[in-house]
């Protein structure tokens, strides 16, 4: 088979089609920013400059040979624009350590900020850099927190999950005031162009939130006008939940997403393999990407990753093959690649390269 | 590197299996710690967060539910959840056991950690409710 484009490799698998190898994207976002100027920017830089944010997609585009872009920043965003204090250290990733939400009456204070101003103008301003340079080369896509998500880092979990069990009419009134912040964003970032809108509903998991508690809190209401929100303004709807034992019924089957990037975690009881997500019809018509362990990018040897991504296409090749599949699936890590500055870059390389070679599905 | 991460991530599990006589649960909860933990840690949630929101078995009678369900139900009104309590009860079977039996806790300190933290959100949850630390 005839080599193709990234775009059209990633459309294709998207698509199920016949293609010359599945396509690939280690989940690098953060780590890029060392790949922009001489020696890098920081963090905080990356994650403060709408141009310096897309750049960093771009020069990873250009250095590694991805299929696909998606522009994951931080989960603090949401929470930061609302007032939470975040932490931000010039290399590490940014988190809240002073939530806004203090008592059940902080629920019903929450307004949606203005989009255009704080990190939520770096994502939608950094999202048209990036659709502007990678659309057609890639299939590019932005990233945003869902609504349960994004309340939880402004309430802390606990103080949220508590109040979820005995006060739910605040913490519903708080989370339509997040799904209007969402849907203000979802309106901005359809006028950039980008083809896809990521969605971090992180708490559709059975380890935490069971399927009545999570329909309740995001998937019946908040996540439904969501998704259906991102289709209107002309993107496709990718999910990505990198904790135990996601809601696959729910965000695959309901939601009906065109991407669904997940993790694995083998000590984990019911913790699905590639193969048993393949092999269980989640993949049928959802391009489902996964599942190396991001820590290996880390602490890895290029030797041992290599490996592991060629046991994984191996896998991921066998399991398309019995289910009757083309391509629908990516490799990809499980959650971000970290953006710790001591992440090597030559095993992004090495997961890329040995895709080429070992992902072939001619 | 790895080969020396991996044989002090041996010794660890040898040490704590030994220590606390769980044969597979403790070994299991270390690994699970390198991999979901560490996930949930990059993503700005700490080790203590995620411990209280994940659901784990009763050992008595299986109910699944999580530390914040506990202490937002069976441990309700009860003044030792407001000072550090190191236990946590069952809202199904109303026994009580220890938090360093989740399979997640690996040692007395990470019990004391989180036995803390959850009583400084109960405290300052109670507080905001009006909710005095006693039944």
């Amino acid at each position: 088979m005839t080599e193709i484009t990234h775009a059209q490799r990633a459309l294709g698998a998207i698509n199920n089609e016949k293609i010359d190898r599945l396509p690939t994207y280690p989940i690098a976002c953060g780590v890029n920013r060392k790949l922009i100027g001489k020696n890098g920017v920081t963090y905080r830089e990356w994650a403060s400059d709408p141009k310096l944010y897309a750049e960093a997609f771009i020069q990873g585009q250009k250095r590694f040979g991805f299929d696909f872009a998606i522009g994951l920043m931080d989960l603090s965003v949401m929470a930061g624009d609302l007032g939470a204090g975040v932490k931000f250290d010039e290399e590490n990733t940014p988190y809240v350590n002073r939530p806004i939400i203090k008592s059940i009456e902080d629920y019903e204070k929450l307004e949606v900020p203005d989009v255009k101003k704080g990190r939520s103008k770096v994502i939608i301003e950094g999202t048209r850099i990036i659709a502007d340079k990678l659309n057609g080369k890639v299939v590019t896509s932005a990233f945003l927190e869902g609504p349960l998500l994004a309340l939880s880092q402004s309430a802390s979990a606990e103080r949220l999950f508590m109040d979820m069990f005995t006060d739910p009419t605040p913490v519903h009134k708080a989370l339509k005031v997040m799904t209007e912040f969402d849907s203000e964003i979802v309106k901005e970032i359809g006028q950039t162009g980008v083809n896809g809108l990521c969605w971090d509903y992180l708490w559709g998991n059975y380890s935490c939130l069971g399927d009545d508690e999570y329909g309740e809190f995001e998937g019946d209401i908040y996540a439904k006008r969501l998704n259906q929100e991102t289709r209107d303004n002309g993107m496709a709807v990718a999910i990505h939940n990198c904790a135990d034992l996601p809601h696959l019924d729910t965000q695959i089957n309901k939601f009906k997403p065109a991407i669904y990037s997940m993790a694995y975690y083998p000590d984990i009881e019911g913790s699905l393999t590639a193969s048993e997500v393949i092999g269980s019809g989640y993949a049928d018509n959802c391009l489902v990407a996964g599942n190396i362990n991001p820590q290996l990018f880390r602490r890895g040897s290029v030797e041992t990753i290599t490996k592991v991504t060629k046991d994984l296409c191996q896998e991921v090749k066998t399991a398309l093959c019995k289910r009757g599949l083309n391509s629908r699936y990516c490799i990809a890590s499980g959650c971000e690649v970290p953006p710790d500055i001591n992440t090597k870059l030559e095993n992004i390389e090495a997961v890329v390269k040995t895709v080429e070679k070992y992902g072939r599905l001619d | 590197m790895n080969g020396l991460h991996e044989n002090i991530s041996n010794i660890l599990v040898g040490v704590i299996r030994d220590k606390c006589g769980y044969p597979d649960a403790i070994g299991k909860g270390i690994q699970m710690t390198n991999g979901y933990y560490e996930s949930m840690r990059a993503q700005g949630f700490s080790y203590n967060t995620t411990a209280s929101v994940r659901k784990f078995d009763c050992p008595f009678c299986g109910f699944r539910f999580s530390l914040v369900y506990a202490r937002t139900f069976a441990c309700q009104g009860c003044s030792e959840a407001a000072k550090g309590c190191p236990k946590v009860r069952c809202n199904e079977c109303d026994n009580e056991f220890p938090i360093g039996e989740f399979p997640d806790i690996q040692n007395e300190a990470q019990q004391r950690s989180i036995a803390d933290h959850i009583c400084k959100i109960v405290s300052e949850r109670n507080s905001d409710l009006g909710v005095k630390a006693n039944r």
